[in-house]
């Protein structure tokens, strides 16, 4: 039976149309997965459904829920159906929960307004549903608020809001995109789960098409607004007949191509020598003795010139902090860092500056890392005030031209501002402002995570390329572990601010020792055509 | 929750004693001896420093300032110089009218403030937000002296409801009282009340496009439930911060407005205190009103905490 219909649905904000001749059906019971870049038009599809569109929205077309036109129903009766037949998760666990109403609150409103059951039956029953989604009373009684549960444990919250009234259609929009990859796999168990037990209907919207390759019964490929390609996911993957699906497909897969690299022992970019870092934890009362978090324990690793590190790990394993100890963003509490050969910090002393341009980064998100009121060639030069010497404006505009030339850019686009560039020219920008003072390490913090697929492949060449030109080395953070093995040499892994294992990158991902890096490996999310050719032999 | 009050008496007892130093520092170094100017330009300089001597000015600084320090602990603000009666006398006098104008004010202003901002966020750029954000601008831009002559000219002088100044005192009764600090009150509400509505639209309107907000209408919520029962208390925190500002502003802000409606308040108080070189009223009052100042931030710091969770255990 067909559960939701949606029939040449064309939509606009404003003037600019979104939607394009939307159709597809949902039928009952199954997963549907709708995958594409950002602007495809995924989010918007999903939210008409529901009908909490942005104001200026206009649509026509057919939608059908349940045998219903939706057009032929009021405000009223969509307050009714939203939450009790159509429930919907967001991507972002840390804003999407109300930050002063405690998660019973929150699970058993939607049951309260909803069947007018009393207080107490409500939380009697948003108790059971928490405890369906693998949150036991013992640990996360009624009373918790969202601040001091994990992205992971308040994607289970929002996760039970949405069943709690066993609807017939969940929408979960990027449910993972936020978490890391192990939580990543157990949310997406625990979805699929729910799913099965409840025979309910699931429409699954994701940029990653190994998530929807694993979970998804059928799929919708959308570009520009516009469907490419829908069918059984077998089908679709195993056929792939539209040349933007395979386009995809290769650049979800994507391993730049990268000169093999002669390593020499001696000459050392970057040596990490037992550090560690703390932070202060709260006082219990005023007179307690301050305790600390060791974020960072007694790390030490060296990265080696034209050398491409991986640091892979959970949220809160103490990556991020580890990065910024080694550019003395924050300071050590034990330890060493140098830096081809010298001592940039140590514990105890502040940095030595006039080491600074030797080691720059690039952070996750081009779209806050740049002050929008500074044109392009002011943001790349800004690292030249780490410099000692003085440059003549003949020098500072032949090294914005190179640095701009060199990722792919024009040298006029330095008298534009950043808001003129899409995101991808922006993280290029980005690596341009860390390339501008020829530094030997550059620390890439996540810095393709919030790239479409395509252009994050565009990126990664970019990358790859540039290391291979000027020798350069990359100490590369990301929590996704197939762009670190597309692109490093060597990988470590951390947990709890320790480095557990540590290899070259084929061997820590064909054959992982500890424990934690086996589990790691375990929860990518796999897109392997000849494993889904397989599947659709064995049919 | 006790820890969370428990450090911030903490510190509001150390700016506290911060505060006192300080004032007393800085009318320390105010040049003007209160001793010549008590006896005239024509002065004995005998009679100065006997003077002087009398009114223990020419003890060691340190024992001035711990003198004064015990006698604020115990009630005692010492003798006013030019009124020669006790400041505690003086100034009780006085905060009878300043502290319940000040209440008054910050009642009226919220109640305005608060029905105003929530409408104005509710029907976001429909004519009724137009008009109550034109209302308030004009609230923020016009002088509240010239409200309160314009409340005189129309309540008093026109239709002869409210006398135009004065106070009749509490022993006349609680509403005559009250009706004579209506008028000041009002004038002194309606621009902090414009403010206080400008910011409870914005913060409403921040709030309102949250991710929770869209959660909860997905759970089924409709507009007016998800501001109620999710906006309204996560707007809350900056408005709480405005409420607290206005109230210490309110308190000895008032000068203008008092001398307008001829109110024997603290704002008139301190003016005349400074004027006469009355230094130890001078002092008595502005530590009086720090204080109250920072009773008043402490008790916005507890709602704060009541509104929002994550300031209880501290981890914010």
């Amino acid at each position: 039976m067909t559960l939701l219909n949606v029939q040449n649905l064309n939509l606009s904000i404003g003037k600019t149309p979104i939607l394009k001749d939307i159709s597809f059906d949902l039928e009952a019971g199954r997963i549907l997965g709708i995958v594409g870049e950002s602007g495809s038009g995924k989010s918007i599809t999903a939210l008409s459904v529901l009908q909490l569109l942005p104001n200026g929205t206009k649509w026509d077309g057919e939608i059908k829920f349940d045998g219903e036109d939706i057009k032929t129903l009021s405000e009223d009766d969509f307050c009714h159906l939203r939450g009790n037949d159509i429930s919907m998760i967001f991507q972002e666990p840390m804003t999407a929960l109300n930050p002063v109403q405690t998660i019973g609150d929150q699970v058993s409103e939607s049951i309260r307004i909803h069947t007018g059951k009393s207080r107490r039956e409500a939380e009697q029953l948003a108790r059971e549903t928490l405890n369906r989604v693998e949150l036991p009373e013992s640990e996360f009684p009624l009373s918790r608020y969202p601040h001091d549960l994990s992205g992971g444990q308040r994607q289970r919250v929002m996760i039970a809001m949405a069943i709690a009234l066993q609807p017939k259609l969940l929408i979960a929009d990027e449910p993972t995109t936020a978490l890391d990859v192990t939580t990543q796999a157990e949310i997406l168990e625990l979805l699929e789960k729910l799913v099965r037990e409840d025979g309910l209907s699931l429409m699954l919207i994701t940029h990653d098409l190994a998530v929807v390759a694993q979970m998804a019964d059928d799929v919708v490929v959308m570009k520009d607004g516009e469907i490419v390609e829908q069918g059984a996911s077998i089908d679709v993957f195993s056929k792939m007949q539209h040349p933007y699906t395979r386009q995809l497909f290769s650049a979800s897969n994507h391993v730049p191509d990268r000169a093999p690299h002669q390593q020499d022992d001696n000459d050392i970019v970057l040596s990490v020598e037992h550090v560690s870092c703390d932070y202060k934890l709260p006082k219990t009362h005023l007179f307690s003795k301050q305790r600390y978090f060791r974020a960072v324990d007694n790390v030490s690793f060296k990265i080696h010139r034209g050398e491409n590190v991986g640091l892979v790990g959970g949220s809160g394993c103490g990556k991020s902090t580890l990065s910024r100890a080694i550019l003395a963003l924050k300071s050590l509490d034990e330890g060493h860092v140098l830096i081809n050969g010298k001592t940039f910090s140590s514990s105890g002393k502040g940095p030595d500056l006039s080491q600074r341009a030797a080691t720059q980064i690039v952070f996750q998100d081009p779209y806050s890392s740049f002050n929008p009121r500074h044109k392009v060639k002011r943001l790349i030069t800004e690292p030249f005030y780490t410099k000692t010497e003085e440059l003549t404006d003949a020098q500072i505009d032949a090294a914005v031209t190179e640095a701009l030339e060199s990722v792919g850019l024009k040298a006029e686009d330095g008298d534009k501002y950043i808001h003129e560039f899409s995101g991808g020219q922006r993280q290029r920008i980005a690596i341009a402002r860390a390339l501008i003072v020829k530094p030997s390490l550059i620390v890439l913090d996540e810095a393709v995570s919030a790239l479409d697929v395509s252009i994050r492949a565009q990126v990664l060449d970019l990358l790859a390329e540039l290391s291979d030109r000027f020798n350069l080395s990359y100490l590369f953070i990301s929590h996704d572990l197939s762009v670190v093995r597309s692109i490093t040499d060597r990988v470590l892994v951390m947990e709890r601010g320790k480095i557990v294992e540590t290899g070259s990158t084929q061997d820590v991902f064909e054959n992982p020792q500890h424990a934690y890096t086996q589990s790691l490996i375990r929860a990518i999310p796999k897109l392997d055509i000849e494993e889904i050719r397989a599947k659709e032999k064995m049919t | 929750m006790l820890r969370y009050i428990s450090k911030r008496l903490v510190s509001l007892s150390a700016s506290l004693i911060v505060a006192s130093i300080l004032i007393f520092i800085v009318i320390e170094i105010i040049p003007g001896d209160p001793a010549a100017f008590m006896l005239g330009i024509n002065a004995d300089p005998d009679a100065v420093e006997a003077l002087r001597e009398q009114l223990g000015l020419n003890a060691s600084l340190t024992s001035r300032y711990f003198t004064w320090v015990t006698g604020l602990l115990q009630g005692e603000f010492g003798i006013s110089y030019t009124y020669r009666v006790p400041v505690s006398e003086l100034i009780s006098d006085r905060i009878v009218i300043s502290l319940p104008l000040t209440f008054y004010a910050l009642v009226l202003s919220t109640l305005i403030a608060f029905p105003a901002g929530i409408y104005a966020a509710s029907k976001r750029n429909s004519l009724g937000d137009v008009s109550v954000m034109g209302l308030t601008q004009l609230g923020v831009a016009i002088p509240n002296f010239w409200f309160a002559m314009l409340l005189v000219l129309v309540f008093s002088i026109n239709l002869r409801w409210f006398s135009a100044g004065g106070f009749p005192g509490w022993d006349q009764g609680f509403f005559p009282a009250m009706k004579a600090l209506t008028l000041p009150a009002i004038a002194l509400a309606l621009p902090q009340a414009s403010i206080l509505a400008r910011v409870m639209r914005s913060s409403l309107l921040d709030t309102l496009s949250e991710d929770y907000i869209r959660t909860a209408r997905a759970k089924g919520l409709n507009r007016r439930q998800a501001l109620w029962r999710h906006a309204l208390r996560n707007a809350l925190i900056p408005v709480l911060t405005i409420i607290g500002l206005q109230f210490s502003f309110l308190l000895a802000g008032g000068i203008i407005i008092e001398n307008v409606f001829y109110l024997p308040g603290l704002g008139r108080l301190v003016f005349q205190g400074i004027t006469q070189r009355d230094l130890i009223v001078v002092r008595s009052v502005v530590i009086l009103l720090v204080f109250a100042v920072i009773a008043v931030t402490f008790l916005v710091d507890i709602a704060y905490a009541i509104a929002d969770p994550r300031l209880r255990e501290g981890s914010r």
